[in-house]
């Protein structure tokens, strides 16, 4: 039974991997290679194809665009959603079960919906084609304050009160307070927003008209379009694009895993 | 907590910033597409009202049907797949196992890598000339085929491939779901002679419930919204052959540059998602409720 398990489980796995594995494999062929379908590369692993993929397009300034569109949608999407959630959690006010069950709806809206009016608003406001339009209109704001709230009614009343009565004002409350007790929260938000941002792709797409704007998805698509592309270009700089999020996710696996799990198991409130 | 005069504004000025973006890119898009729906409009001429003839137009066309076909195929057959072998990989998992960590986090790892880097692996390996699978069919002595050019296994190789990208997703899930199932519920059917189908049968699916519905609801949301892999791999061909409603929404607003008739077939696909959701959430939330 228990070798059948690791058996399974084992298969499973190979599965999962295989492709990554077929990716790098494909990257270190030397050309002439690619046009058999043999697994493994005759001879030397080309290495080299790396340095020379990445001149071939504007990849460095893609990765780029895309890091510092992933960084500051996540920090914007932690910060507020921090500030939304603490309001919601912990202080009382006209209106607020109906906002929070706004804010909840708008998880059940397909992006592909607003997408089209978004894009217009962007078109008249000047955001097409740049970093702030990657960025606003798609914060992940309603899973985020959902998130934030859950985890900052569980600070206790008590800790906030002694704040007030030392003569903190609210916003020092929460920068000084709430915000360092959120940590684990805003790691996981931080992070989910992260991923998204680093692999989405349609919005983007709609958005961006110039090469040198480009994000990684966008950039590899393009590549992966033009007609003298060799595979083991293409896999290259598919590989390096997956190096980012496989080091955060090496790293926080954990915060990965609580991240989702706070979301299916959320009901206790 | 009392809301005194000194705090009364406070929660407000929390709120606004995030309450203003939701209102701006969320609410108000909503009825803007709408809107536009009643409308023809090519972005550059004004919107010209025609009521529900854009909806009329979607009834009678060919590429809208072929898209609402293998979106819904798209979802009945990945989203029940996904379902089943991420319970059966949580289940496998659930137990002392040596390199446990290793297993999860393997197959975990496909759900955080961008859907245009899993589609460009799967079309190389499912290549015509060069690819890995018609490889290895060939020294089968198979002959090789066009994968992607051929619209049933075109349509199949993206189900495939997506859900062995996802369904890892579903898998941490569930673990996380049957880490909260009392160990004592297992030993006292245990003592009652129960036997390992009838306690998973009886205790594990049941308390599994509200993660089912989590996970179903999700990925019935989720595949609706697929598009990625049909635009990397497919560009929704040969003819309409692979097209799904969000490639439909895409191609008729971006290439065709009709902004209206996008527009109603996106509030179809919000309406359809909509409609999944709450049967769904009625179906299992009754069973659900009866034993808490």
């Amino acid at each position: 039974m228990r070798a059948l398990v690791y058996a399974v489980l084992l298969t499973v796995a190979l599965v999962m991997l295989f492709p990554f594995a077929y990716m790098l494999l494909t990257a270190v062929k030397t050309d002439a290679q690619l046009a058999r379908p043999d697994l493994l590369p005759a001879g030397a692993w080309h290495w080299e194809n790396f340095a020379t993929a990445w001149g071939r397009a504007p990849f460095a300034r893609q990765f780029l665009n895309s890091a510092t569109v992933a960084v500051t949608t996540a920090a914007l999407t932690a910060l507020l959603a921090a500030m939304a959630g603490f309001a919601f959690a912990k202080h009382r006010f006209r209106g607020r079960g109906a906002l929070f069950a706004g804010t909840l709806a708008t998880l059940m809206v397909p992006p592909q919906v607003t997408m089209i009016p978004n894009f217009l608003t962007c078109s008249r406001i000047g955001l097409l084609d740049s970093w702030l339009g990657l960025i606003v209109p798609v914060l992940p704001l309603g899973f985020g304050i959902f998130l934030m709230r859950q985890f900052i009614r569980g600070v206790p009343d008590d800790l906030l009160a002694a704040a007030r009565i030392d003569g903190a004002s609210e916003l020092r409350t929460f920068f000084q307070l709430v915000l360092p007790l959120c940590r684990p929260a805003l790691l996981t938000l931080a992070i989910f927003t992260f991923m998204g941002s680093w692999n989405s792709f349609l919005w983007p797409l709609i958005i961006l008209d110039t090469p040198e704007n480009y994000t990684v998805p966008i950039g590899l698509t393009r590549f992966s379009q033009q007609f003298n592309v060799e595979q083991n270009h293409l896999m290259a700089i598919s590989l390096l694009s997956l190096l980012p999020g496989l080091a955060l996710f090496l790293i926080f696996q954990r915060a990965f895993v609580r991240g989702m799990t706070g979301g299916a198991l959320s009901d206790e409130g | 907590m009392t809301a005194t005069h000194r705090y009364a504004l406070a929660p407000w000025l929390f709120l606004a910033p995030a309450l203003a973006l939701i209102a701006i890119f969320s609410f108000y898009p909503i009825a803007h597409a709408v809107f536009m729906s009643f409308h023809r409009w090519r972005i550059l001429a004004p919107p010209d009202f025609i009521a529900l003839a854009n909806y009329e137009a979607l009834m009678h066309s060919r590429p809208f049907w072929l898209a609402l076909r293998n979106t819904l195929v798209f979802a009945f057959v990945s989203v029940p797949a996904g379902l089943i072998l991420a319970l059966g990989t949580a289940l496998l998992l659930n137990r002392p196992l040596r390199a446990r960590g290793f297993f999860r986090t393997v197959i975990y790892f496909p759900v955080t890598v961008s859907m245009v880097v899993i589609a460009l692996i799967w079309s190389w390996m499912f290549s015509e000339n060069y690819g890995v699978v018609n490889g290895v069919l060939q020294t089968l002595g198979l002959g090789p085929r066009s994968w992607l050019a051929e619209p049933v296994s075109a349509f199949a190789v993206i189900i495939v491939m997506s859900v062995w990208k996802g369904f890892g997703y579903g898998t941490v899930i569930y673990l996380a779901g049957l880490q909260t199932i009392p160990d004592s519920l297992y030993e006292a059917a245990r003592i009652d002679g129960a036997s390992r189908w009838r306690m998973f049968r009886h205790i594990t699916l049941p308390l599994l419930n509200p993660t089912t519905l989590f996970v179903l609801v999700t990925a019935f949301i989720g595949s609706f919204q697929v598009f990625d892999q049909v635009y990397v791999m497919t560009e929704g061909g040969p003819g309409h052959s692979t097209s799904v409603l969000v490639h439909l929404v895409y191609e008729l607003a971006y290439v065709k540059f009709r902004m209206g008739l996008a527009c109603a077939a996106a509030c179809i696909l919000f309406v359809i998602t909509l409609l999944f959701t709450f049967l769904q959430i009625g179906l299992i939330r009754p069973q659900t409720g009866e034993r808490r």
